[in-house]
């Protein structure tokens, strides 16, 4: 009986062990420790960015030690949607900005409007910071926001004896004129061509670019002569494009120069640095030949609504050194990307910088200007992908098909 | 004096079921209750605090079970689950009985078989994803030196091709489940059947039709069971070849499932779903448990 007892208490005490093993934010010796986790702890320059930040606080907080953790981008949002479920918000929540309404519409995020007020934030940030409003209050502080470019290889433009395209009408000519030297292993243009976010960003590039929006006087806007064009456009240039391409795989097709000219955000500037030398030389970054310079959302840092006051101190103060002047053109120069505090990109003297900084002052956003798209946008934006990769195909009957996503998404309750 | 004996044994007994007893409370009834109450919740979000304060209604189980598109999606898993399940069986089968002879490399080759099963369903698919690339893909080179194909084919993009591009990686990471599975149950067929048999004049056919067949058939249909409702619920080999599309042509129900409380954070449909796939999944399990059970036989 002894030894059974014995027994049962040993796998009792593993068991009540594992199950209720947990970890403390705070040290025994009083200090406190943020948590940080990102997927761009180990990611290039925003990697180099982010740890100097995390230095300088905690130079600067020697009582507080800020513990960043790298997650990869593919499960992030997952684990952050489980702590905050489980009541486990980290201090520092930085996400993908896409998704801020659907987690603002959870109240999991503090309103920052007292904090933005007393600092001056908004007074000098770019525009796009106002995707970070929910319920008419701030809840998020955009860190990138980007206008597109156009990403070009001049070797290849110049062997088709085509100029760098300025509108969608050139874009076009010099497709077909790379397409007429008939080399099989480049491509004239790049799109995102299997399902991934990036293939809504892509089509509305070209809807916004060309001075419409996918929504008019809270009505869908789909079947309008203007997005009509936009689409047969993005036809001719997506059923051209190699198939089955991912956004990441693009990318390095246009490093390797397989692929002539993309359009793309700032993640591709440092990939050029990898580009082989005999042809680095040869890519080269212009403004996207549409009317107006198509813009979006990437990333931004938010404070849990349910940390102690102490806490929300210590990560405000976390944010505004982010937001510092300063620490914006550390922000440019390590990411090779625009800033988010308008004033500072006057102090960045590397054109490349300068040019993103440049563009991304002057956008139009590719978002929908709608709260209950935003609140579902995953939804929205998968039926709209749905419908999107059918337009890669050669000879797709365009309208057919824009009015049936329109039809698709008020079919789901996905209103305007 | 036997009695107490008995009772400490029992005590015994309990306490050490105790553990698998939480366990299985923890992980996996107590989730069963969650998602069943929240399938009774409509508007129930990923916060589980304010669900409770959520009237219940059957209206979300209505409203799915009416939608043709859930059906379709049943409709697609179903595909999905056949086209991987027997050609994984039939290769499984096919290595197994070839392991269970004698032969040069035996050992070589047996792990080599049963490698694909120790590799994460993740790696696996992004090997099949490179090899099906459809610029540069060794699939695509391969076919079209022999002259299968005229061009080159976006196995992962096409909609017509997808299915069967996300059904090979499962094939190819389930059959060694097969394999070690039918392979311990052919060596435990008595050698003095195989013999007595031969002296009868069966050729391998009749030897196999008649006596490996109805031996190993516990073993295979307990392996089908349990595969085939792995396979119902395969989530990573499509989600990273696909994500269920294009479109949504490989969206099987695991992928709708998450996609509903993951993306679309619409915790009481995704719930709704899930109890939805268990039932089906329950009844499919209830009618062949017998066969695999000796009074079945």
């Amino acid at each position: 009986m002894k030894k059974a007892l014995v027994v049962l208490l040993s796998l009792l005490c593993v068991m009540s062990s594992v199950l209720f093993a947990g970890g403390s934010s705070e040290g025994s010796s009083g200090e406190i420790v943020l948590d940080f986790p990102t997927w761009q702890a180990e990611e290039g320059g925003f990697a180099l960015f982010w740890k100097d930040m995390v230095e300088q606080f905690e130079a600067s907080h020697p009582n507080v030690k800020i513990n960043m953790t790298q997650i990869p981008f593919n499960q992030f949002t997952d684990i952050l949607i489980t702590r905050y479920s489980a009541n486990d918000a980290p201090d520092i929540t930085h996400i993908a900005s896409r998704f801020f309404e659907q987690f603002a519409s959870q109240g999991w995020f503090e309103n920052l409007d007292p904090y933005f007020e007393e600092a001056g934030i908004l007074e000098d940030w770019t525009s796009l910071q106002s995707s970070m409003v929910y319920n008419g209050h701030n809840e998020g502080l955009l860190v990138l926001g980007y206008g597109f470019v156009l990403y070009y290889n001049e070797q290849i433009l110049n062997e088709a004896g085509v100029s760098v395209p300025t509108t969608v009408d050139e874009l076009k000519d010099a497709i077909l004129a790379i397409e007429a030297l008939g080399n099989p292993d480049i491509s004239a243009f790049g799109v995102t061509t299997m399902q991934h976010s990036n293939t809504y960003q892509d089509f509305s590039n070209f809807v916004v670019g060309e001075g419409s929006t996918l929504i008019k006087d809270g009505k869908y806007n789909l079947t309008s002569p203007e997005v009509i064009k936009a689409a047969e456009d993005y036809n001719f240039v997506a059923s051209r494009a190699p198939k089955g391409v991912s956004t990441e795989m693009l990318r390095q097709l246009f490093v390797d120069g397989k692929v002539a000219m993309i359009i793309d955000g700032s993640f591709v500037v440092p990939l050029l640095e990898t580009a082989d030398e005999d042809i680095k030389p040869y890519l080269k970054v212009a403004k996207t030949p549409f009317d107006y310079t198509p813009g979006t959302i990437s990333n931004s840092l938010h404070m849990s609504a349910n940390l102690s006051d102490e806490r929300k101190a210590l990560v405000w103060e976390f944010m505004q050194q982010v937001a510092s002047p300063e620490n914006q053109i550390l922000y440019a120069n390590y990411t090779q990307g625009p800033c988010g505090r308008l004033s500072s990109s006057e102090g960045i003297s590397d054109p490349m910088i300068a040019f993103m900084n440049e563009v991304g002052a002057d956008t139009r956003s590719i978002l929908p200007d709608s709260a209950n798209l935003m609140r579902n946008y995953s939804r929205f934006t998968d039926t709209v992908i749905t419908y999107v990769l059918q337009l890669q195909n050669e000879g797709a009957d365009v309208a057919g098909i824009m009015a049936a996503l329109e039809a698709d998404l008020l079919k789901n309750s996905l209103e305007p | 004096m036997n009695k107490p004996k008995v009772n400490q044994k029992t005590i015994l007994a309990y306490g050490l079921l105790l553990p698998a007893f939480i366990m299985c409370a923890v992980f996996i009834v107590y989730p069963v209750i969650v998602t069943l109450l929240n399938s009774f919740r409509p508007g129930a979000t990923m916060s589980m605090s304010r669900n409770r304060e959520l009237e219940f209604s059957l209206s979300v189980y209505k409203d799915v079970i009416t939608d043709p598109v859930i059906w379709t999606t049943f409709g697609r898993s179903f595909v999905y689950l056949f086209g991987s399940l027997f050609p994984s069986y039939f290769l499984g089968l096919g290595t197994a009985l070839l392991l269970n002879k004698s032969f040069g490399g035996r050992r070589v080759f047996r792990t080599l078989v049963i490698l694909p099963w120790a590799i994460p369903g993740v790696v696996a698919s992004i090997m099949f994803l490179w090899m099906g690339d459809a610029t540069y893909g060794i699939f695509n080179y391969l076919l079209k030196s022999v002259g299968l194909i005229d061009a080159y084919k976006a196995w992962f993009f096409d909609e017509e091709l997808v299915m069967f591009s996300v059904i090979l990686p499962t094939i190819w990471k389930g059959y060694p489940f097969f394999t070690i599975t039918l392979l311990a149950a052919l060596q435990s067929i008595p050698l003095d059947l195989y013999e007595a048999a031969e002296v009868d004049g069966c050729n391998s056919v009749r030897k196999f039709w008649h006596i490996t067949r109805p031996e190993i058939l516990e073993a295979s249909v307990l392996a089908l069971i349990l595969n085939g409702l792995w396979s119902f619920k395969q989530f990573d080999i499509i989600y990273s070849t696909t994500k269920g599309g294009p479109g949504v042509a490989t969206t099987t129900i695991a992928i709708e499932i998450y996609n509903e409380a993951f993306r679309y954070f619409d915790i009481c449909k995704a719930s709704v779903e899930g109890i939805i796939a268990l039932a089906m999944c329950a009844i499919v399990v209830r009618i062949f448990y017998p066969l695999m059970t000796r009074e079945g036989k």
